[in-house]
């Protein structure tokens, strides 16, 4: 067997090694020991390769083979706009990140917010007051937790911290747009976002990442959630990267007693999506849902890996994702439910399922559970098939053509877990994005494209 | 000619002929009952009237108006008038009840050429057919069957029929999973559809359903053969005497 050299970020490593002194915050023994332990990983461990399990079904060789610039160093860069695909949430505060960096000249005004939401720029924090990070930051994603979070946290500046603190109504909305915009050169970009609910609070966050058209770049996105005591959090995430970029994101949540903490991952656009969920419930009466939906066409990778632990007795979680793909393009769901000795009472709900349009795509699906307590209800489902033909008849029986037909059943399999989503306003924009995804797939098969 | 002619109808599945020569020949306003044991092709019958896959015409035909249903595909015969109300109706996740009800319902104005309806009228429309059929209100916003009971299964597929105002509606079994008060309710939509411009082929195992929904002819399915056709009187001999008594034609 030929020798396995260890691969090295050498994309990451050179060309960021000079910048890691710079960043705001090193000074800060803690916060420059976590940058130090994530950059310690990304040297000795390098961009996983298909032999990591975790890692087995999405490979990262185009991420491994592009020269990416730090964002700061692209000077050709020019945003002046919020593009229209940003789809932006009706009565929600707007904070526009491009390429990782806060624009208060697209974002709405910081000075002006209502009451029970607080944000701050979290380079503002990391600079003027870094004792406000010291609980939080790094609590939920470790350099050592994966890939993802070791590469972001190693160049972590930029980003927001979003406090919600609020106990009646109406929960504040807030909808963070992240656009990536490479300039001569592809660029990677970390953002960071920091998100808590005091007890009681309750709040909306919708995650958009987009890009400018016709680009190249890399999205390596991660967010902390800290749900605190009968805490309600909404938190919907929508990748609609451009075509050949790439986003690598992750969300780490932490639900304390009674929290409820409800999600929605949409997965539509880029090269190679990657979004892992992690979810801990630490607190009795914890309550995650963790959904989500994609949509795949041409030789799109889309993988949603997630893990959920329940740690002590009477928590619940559920998870409901649903595929659809066409072309060549392979979809990933690995997903984890994980029940500690001590979780008596754990009602852990998993199902994923994918519809294949084409016989191109291919779907690696893994479900998994670990349980260690006895007397739980867990269960786990995974179905992967082409369109069910009794349905296709059923609505031909009723004079409906076939292509639309095809339409309505797609569209439904997702409408499906999309109806799921508390929030009206958010259920109606990934509705849109879906049936928009939906009709430019039914242009392009009717142009011959396909 | 009769509105629907169905000539020597030889129909196979999986490569065994299941229906072996029918003849019927049904006008318009009349109202048709098949009756027969299970497996004798009842529902083979129904579903290759409406175009389902697996069903193979090895013989015979059947017109609508004069036209050749085989030559449509399963929109096209509903939309040139063919109704199948199912046995079992599928439930579709995801797709509104509501939703599915007016594109069916475009679908066909389009084909005759009238406008698509406006969405008030439509709503209007609808409710007051879930009125007569005591369908909760909230049901067109329900997805397409999911969690519907037996009975309000049946009743949506009334609901659906009474909306397309078909030529031809096929009724599969109807009656079953109905309790007496529910087949009463989907008995009486049915007979308010009884019209000299449309026929009706009601497939049943029992006669409890013809109480209701009367026949004007009833044929004696078997062994996929018509083996003995009369009038509503006839299913009643059935219900008494059961279907013992073809066993040895069914042999020959």
């Amino acid at each position: 067997m030929a020798t396995v050299t260890q691969e090295k970020p050498t994309a990451f490593g050179e060309t960021y090694a000079n910048a890691a002194g710079a960043l705001p915050g090193a000074n800060e023994a803690w916060i420059d020991g976590l940058r130090q332990a994530a950059r310690a990983r990304l040297g000795s461990e390098g961009i996983p390769t298909p032999k990591v399990e975790a890692w087995k079904f999405t490979p990262l060789n185009a991420i491994r083979n592009t020269a990416f610039i730090p964002a700061e160093k692209a000077d050709d860069v020019d945003v002046t706009s919020v593009p229209v695909t940003a789809a932006l949430l009706d009565d929600a505060i707007k904070l526009v990140l491009v390429n990782g960096v806060f624009r208060p000249d697209l974002s709405d005004d910081l000075t002006s917010l209502p009451d029970g939401v607080s944000i701050d720029l979290l380079n503002d924090l990391f600079a003027q007051n870094p004792a406000a990070l010291k609980d939080d930051l790094g609590g939920l994603a470790a350099p050592a937790d994966s890939f993802t979070s070791a590469l972001n946290t190693a160049f972590m500046e930029h980003g927001l911290v979003v406090r919600f603190t609020r106990t009646d109504a109406p929960a504040p909305r807030i909808h963070i747009v992240s656009i990536g915009a490479s300039g001569a050169q592809p660029v990677a970009f970390h953002p960071r976002l920091l998100i808590s609910a005091d007890a009681q609070a309750a709040g909306v966050i919708v995650e958009s990442h987009i890009g400018l058209p016709g680009q190249s770049y890399l999205s390596n996105a991660l967010s902390e959630v800290y749900v605190g005591q009968s805490a309600r959090l909404q938190h919907y995430t929508v990748v609609s990267e451009d075509t050949d970029a790439f986003h690598l994101g992750r969300t780490a949540v932490q639900g304390a007693r009674d929290a409820d903490y409800s999600s929605f991952v949409l997965s539509l656009g880029g090269n190679l999506v990657r979004r892992d969920i992690q979810a801990g419930l630490t607190e009795e009466g914890a309550h995650v849902r963790v959904d989500g939906a994609y949509a795949l066409s041409g030789t799109q990778h889309s993988d949603i890996t997630s893990e959920i632990k329940h740690l002590v007795p009477n928590t619940r979680s559920n998870q409901v994702v649903k595929g659809v793909l066409g072309g060549e393009s392979r979809g990933v769901f690995q997903g984890r439910i994980y029940v500690e000795r001590d979780a008596q009472g754990t009602d852990g709900r998993q199902l994923h399922k994918a519809l294949l349009l084409d016989r191109g795509p291919e779907v690696d699906s893994k479900p998994e559970l670990e349980i260690y307590a006895d007397d739980v209800q867990c269960a786990h489902g995974a179905a992967t098939g082409e369109m069910d033909t009794d349905h296709l008849f059923y609505l031909m029986s009723r004079g409906i053509d076939e292509k639309t037909a095809r339409a309505m059943l797609v569209e439904g399999f997702l409408d499906d877990v999309i109806f799921e989503i508390a929030d009206d306003g958010v259920k109606a924009l990934i509705h849109d994005l879906v049936k928009g995804w939906l009709v430019r797939q039914s242009e392009l098969t009717a142009g011959g494209v396909s | 000619m009769s509105l629907v002619e169905i000539k020597n109808l030889h129909v196979s599945v999986d490569g065994k002929e299941i229906l072996k020569g029918i003849d019927l020949t049904i006008d318009g306003g009349e109202v048709h009952a098949i009756m027969g044991p299970n497996g004798t092709g009842k529902s083979t019958l129904s579903y290759v009237l409406s175009g389902r896959e697996g069903y193979e015409v090895t013989d015979g035909t059947v017109t609508l108006d004069g036209e050749d249903l085989f030559a449509m595909e399963p929109d096209e015969r509903a939309r040139a008038g063919v109704f199948l109300a199912f046995q079992y109706p599928m439930e579709i996740p995801g797709v509104a009840t509501s939703t599915f009800l007016k594109t069916a319902l475009n679908a066909k104005r389009r084909a005759q050429g009238l406008d698509e309806i406006d969405a008030m009228e439509f709503l209007k429309l609808v409710k007051s057919k879930t009125k007569e059929l005591q369908m909760a209100d909230d049901m067109i916003k329900r997805p397409l069957n999911v969690g519907f009971s037996g009975g309000e299964k049946k009743r949506a597929e009334v609901l659906q029929m009474s909306l397309l105002e078909p030529k031809f509606a096929i009724l599969d079994e109807t009656d079953s999973g109905l309790d007496i008060d529910a087949l009463k309710i989907v008995s009486d939509g049915v007979n308010a559809l009884r019209d000299p411009g449309r026929a009706f082929l009601v497939i049943t195992h029992y006669q409890r359903l013809l109480k209701y929904i009367v026949p004007d002819h009833v044929h004696v399915l078997f062994g996929g053969r018509i083996v003995e056709s009369g009038d509503k009187t006839l299913a009643e001999t059935l219900e008494a005497e059961g279907y013992g008594r073809y066993e040895d034609s069914a042999a020959a």
